[in-house]
């Protein structure tokens, strides 16, 4: 028996085995050792920053690829050349925005003695905007793949999304 | 079988990591309560929350929150549901 074929369950076993790391880094991060919420704090930021590198550059190549097809024939050859490159930084933004997504998760998880309403409401969008991607990514049928494309890039559930990052930062500084 | 030792060990893993961190934390609860600073540090920790659940601003950015997500839901099923309308043909 190969790990390979039984990949789907042998991974859900491992997320749930994972999962009982979660409630000892609690009891260290609700604990008054500063360096343990300096860490859970940082992982934060780790995520902030897996989000800023994640989406940017994705958002400005779709951006600069659309304006190119637009505009016509001249800039047809850098559309081209974005294509070429469309996947591995497709790839990219889907690893990094996972990454982002569970250590934001794991971050607001270790602190949650510390829950206000910002946090919860970024918790929630961010957690539908990886429901929208996951569809996005992984079904087949055309309508949900249609409406995870349309849901995962409404602008303002992203607008949405950074202006509670924003005041989830200035709030937390106080 | 080689994935069920896999699992075994990560199992024995993970349980010696919830293990130690636990003991470590019971240890510091007890020195708080033995100063009595527990009840005074609680406290220091609520007055902290930046904007709690359940305050008049709070409600208003968790339910505006959970309305946005809605009519985005709502919006983008509508925008399917008006295509296959468009693209269905007439009868």
């Amino acid at each position: 028996m190969t790990i390979k074929k039984t990949n789907p369950k042998f991974i859900v076993f491992s997320i749930l085995l994972v999962l009982l790391v979660i409630p000892p880094t609690l009891a260290y991060a609700d604990d008054d050792d500063d360096d343990a919420e300096d860490i859970v704090e940082s992982l934060g930021w780790v995520a902030v920053g897996a989000g800023i590198a994640a989406n940017v550059p994705f958002i400005a190549m779709n951006k600069i690829r659309r304006y190119a097809l637009k505009t016509g024939s001249s800039t047809m050859q850098v559309a081209k050349q974005i294509r070429t490159v469309y996947k591995p930084i497709l790839n990219f933004h889907i690893m990094l925005n996972s990454i982002g997504y569970f250590v934001g998760m794991s971050h607001g998880l270790m602190l949650s003695r510390h829950l206000d309403s910002v946090s919860l409401s970024l918790a929630i969008v961010m957690s539908v905007m990886m429901v929208s991607g996951l569809l996005l990514k992984y079904t087949s049928s055309r309508n949900s793949k249609l409406f995870g494309k349309l849901l995962h890039g409404q602008f303002g559930l992203v607008i949405l999304l950074a202006s509670l990052v924003i005041l989830h930062i200035v709030v937390g500084d106080d | 079988m080689k994935s069920i030792s896999i699992v075994f060990v990560l199992f024995v893993m993970l349980s010696m990591v919830y293990i130690i961190p636990t003991v470590y934390a019971e240890e510091d609860d007890d020195d708080d309560d033995r100063e009595g600073f527990g009840e005074m540090k609680r406290e220091r920790e609520h007055q902290d929350e930046g904007i709690p659940i359940g305050t008049d601003l709070g409600n208003v950015i968790l339910y505006g929150t959970i309305a946005a997500i809605g009519v985005s839901v709502a919006y983008t099923a509508f925008k399917i549901t008006s295509s296959k309308r468009k693209s269905s043909p007439q009868s």
